[in-house]
């Protein structure tokens, strides 16, 4: 069914739009418009028995494309006692207005009866009419329809309540939302118009902030959104996937963070034992070493971070806490200091929770090799054992361990 | 709004409890072992080191190195705690052979866990080439040598040797040996020279009637001199029982850690898990320190005086047998008090 050039390039686009709807629902409505020209979908219906209503149709098409205002044009074929579903058949092709027109014979005249609906906004005008002799083709492409179209005009000219988003947020946040990405500017407001109200999902990128989104339904007036600032999250995991420890991230640049953890060994999940432990009369399924582990590093990531999958290294120093005594604790002479040299990715399974998982190897630049051997057991621990002599006259000796694994949940402060 | 899961979630889920149940990740790290190098720092270097030495067992229990009673002795027993039972080794070592480790035949079973009053009784050697073991735990019936199948001294069968120890109070080059026995209902102490005691044979009773402890069996057993005071430590505990004399009745001492020996001066030792502690015979502490894996063995005479040994084993990892470093440190009985 093609009425223009112009209305074939505005099938195609409800077409893309009907598409969209299917495939992601509430996209159409994230959609802003620009205002300077706007399209119309013709709801089109006879009554009455007029014997030959095309002329009516074609003549009708064209006049309103010979509006200045007019982009394009779309029929609806739709039933027209549903004026509801028009309008949202309307608003998903990105008509701004929905033309209801019902044209019937009246004696040897006919009548025409309008209104016009504003998609967006869900308001209707006036029912208005008229009666006029039954026109020759000439009159149909000339005056027939005047009335019609200076209603048209009247319409467009009714002021539009204003649908405005103010954002505020810091000045230099990067805010993601309907069209292109915009940065925050020095007074840290942000003012963006839309032609239509919608149901708005974004997201903003703080330099040294944890990423934040969100979505908010931006009405007719002025909606306003306030974004704080969120630098910090908070992790929870399992060093070996036994030992809970929890840690502090402070994203300092979008790119990297600093962190500073506990890891600590007085308790621990020892789940095989649920295997090797079978048929023992009270297998233990927690172990316990008298050591705390306190750690200072840092996290990069060459990812965005509000990436869904963002792999990184990581580089911590750490100390070894031996609680050996009821009143003293002691840097583990073994191996006082360590260094993790970790690389892992965090996984965001929620707007502000990522699942992470880390893999490394402990370096122990200061370590007495032979007793962190022996430390390790005749078994060696189940992993790998590296251990070195001095590195400079005085130096004790270096020892290592890989690889360790590490996994827990990240949670935005 | 919710942001919508990803397909790969419920993998990442179960990679991640399959790792955790499959886990058995301990840090490198043993309490035991850093104590003992803590306290190394204290004490100094060790004045033998013999090492490494391929084990022949597979056991990640503690390992004891019991030296021969001479000054820098480089080879002695040692003994380790296997699944229910204890076991021996002989370490020989000199400056001119690396050293190897013997298994002995004599294997004691003993219960689990009762090691620590077990390696108590050290070994002899007083110029002979027969270094001399008492078996200080309940059920002990001989006592035996190094070399496994003599039986030295026959308990008899109407008493039993419930707990023995040594104590450095006889002549430099012997050790006074001590043993106590119940019957069932009778209590009584063997204390003598090993001199004296090896050339026994055997005892029907012993000489020294003490009344009952009232702690469990198989304890370690010290005294000053036969006529006491004579102290009775429980199995892995920190009871001790005391009888100033023969007719004296027992008090109990909580030390809160087995004891483990008894000094010519008469003070008690005590060691834990990580602790060593040092108390006079009224119960005052007047030493303690962690001292890990480094264990109280015994006290030397000598002819430039009073000597502490301590002794420490490590074992390591290889591609087959761990080996064994065994470490000994003789401490001067006033510096050790000292510490």
């Amino acid at each position: 069914m093609v009425v223009t050039k112009q209305a074939r390039r505005i099938f195609r686009a409800a077409a893309l739009a009907a598409l969209a709807m299917v495939a992601h629902p509430g996209m159409a409505e994230t959609k802003a418009v620009p205002a300077d020209k706007l399209d119309i979908m013709l709801s089109f219906s006879v009554e009455g028995g007029l014997p030959d209503p095309a002329p009516y149709r074609e003549s009708l098409e064209a006049a309103l494309l010979s509006e200045s205002a007019v982009g394009g044009l779309i029929r609806y074929e739709g039933p027209a006692s549903d004026i509801d579903r028009a309008s949202k058949a309307a608003r998903a092709s990105g008509c701004r207005l929905l033309l209801v027109l019902r044209l019937r014979a009246s004696g040897a005249g006919v009548k025409a009866e309008w209104s016009f609906v504003d998609s967006a906004l869900g308001t209707r005008t006036e029912s208005r009419e008229f009666e006029k002799e039954a026109p020759g083709r000439a009159v149909l492409a000339s005056s027939f329809w005047t009335e019609l179209l200076v209603d048209l005009e009247a319409t467009l000219a009714l002021p539009r309540p204003a649908i405005l988003l103010e954002v505020k947020a810091p000045p230099g946040t990067l805010f993601d939302g309907a069209g292109p990405r915009r940065v925050l500017p020095a007074s840290g407001k942000l003012e963006l118009v839309f032609d239509v109200p919608l149901i708005l999902a974004w997201t903003a990128s703080m330099p040294g902030q944890y990423p934040v989104g969100g979505s908010l339904e931006v009405k007719a007036g002025r909606t306003l959104l306030g974004i704080a600032p969120r630098m910090l999250s908070l992790g929870l995991g399992a060093v070996g996937l036994s030992f809970p420890e929890i840690e502090i991230d402070a994203d300092i640049w979008r790119h990297l963070a600093l962190r500073a953890g506990l890891s600590q060994y007085l308790f621990g999940l020892a789940l095989h034992n649920l295997d090797s432990n079978a048929g023992s009369a009270a297998p233990s399924f927690s172990v316990s070493l008298p050591l705390l582990s306190p750690y200072l590093g840092v996290r990069a990531s060459p990812f965005e971070p509000s990436a869904d999958f963002r792999p990184y290294a990581a580089a911590d120093l750490f100390a070894r806490l031996a609680l050996l005594s009821a009143t003293r604790v002691y840097f583990d002479p073994v191996a006082p200091v360590g260094l993790n040299l970790g690389l892992g990715f965090d996984w965001g399974i929620q707007r502000h929770v990522r699942l992470w998982m880390e893999t490394g190897a402990y370096l122990y630049p200061w370590a007495e090799p032979l007793a962190f051997l022996a430390s390790a057991g005749i078994n060696g621990g189940g992993r790998a054992i590296i251990e070195g002599g001095p590195l400079f006259p005085g130096h004790p000796g270096w020892a290592g361990e890989l690889p360790v694994f590490s996994a827990g949940i990240r949670i935005g402060l | 709004m919710k942001k919508p899961r990803h397909p790969g979630f419920r993998h990442i889920l179960a990679l991640t409890a399959s790792l955790a149940l499959s886990s058995c990740y301990l840090p490198t790290f043993d309490s035991s072992i850093s104590a003992g190098l803590l306290f190394e720092k204290e004490l100094g270097s060790p004045d033998v080191t013999v090492g490494p030495v391929a084990a022949s067992w597979w056991s990640d229990e503690e390992t004891v190195f019991l030296p021969e009673r001479v000054q820098g002795a480089r080879t002695g027993v040692v003994a380790w705690q296997g699944s229910g039972s204890s076991n021996l080794a002989y370490l020989t070592s000199d400056a001119n052979a690396l050293p190897s480790m013997v298994s002995m035949s004599y294997t004691a079973t003993l219960p689990s866990g009762s090691l620590r009053p077990f390696i108590a009784m050290a070994s002899y050697a007083a110029g002979t080439s027969t270094p001399l073991l008492a078996l200080q735990s309940y059920g002990l019936t001989e006592w035996t040598s190094s070399s496994a199948t003599t039986s030295v001294l026959d308990f008899g069968t109407s008493w039993t040797a419930t707990g023995a120890g040594s104590t450095q109070v006889a002549a430099a080059g012997d050790i006074e040996v001590d043993i106590i026995f119940t019957n069932g209902s009778q209590w009584g102490a063997l204390v003598d020279t090993l001199a004296n005691v090896a050339s026994l044979g055997s005892i029907t009773a012993p000489p020294i009637s003490l009344a009952s402890p009232g702690l469990p069996l198989g304890g370690s057993f010290f005294a000053l001199s036969a006529s006491g005071p004579f102290v009775y430590g429980e199995p892995n505990g920190g009871r001790v029982a005391v009888w100033d004399g023969p007719a004296s009745s027992p008090r109990i001492l909580d030390l809160g850690q087995p004891l483990v020996g008894m000094l010519s001066d008469g003070h008690l030792v005590t060691q834990g898990s990580l602790e060593l502690s040092v108390w006079d015979i009224q119960a005052k502490r007047v030493l303690s320190v962690p001292a890990g894996n480094i264990r109280f063995i015994q006290e030397l005479s000598t002819a430039s005086g009073e000597f502490v040994v301590l002794t420490r084993c490590l074992q390591t990892a290889t591609k087959s047998a761990p080996n064994i470093w065994a470490q000994s440190w003789e401490i001067p009985l006033a510096d050790f008090l000292k510490l």
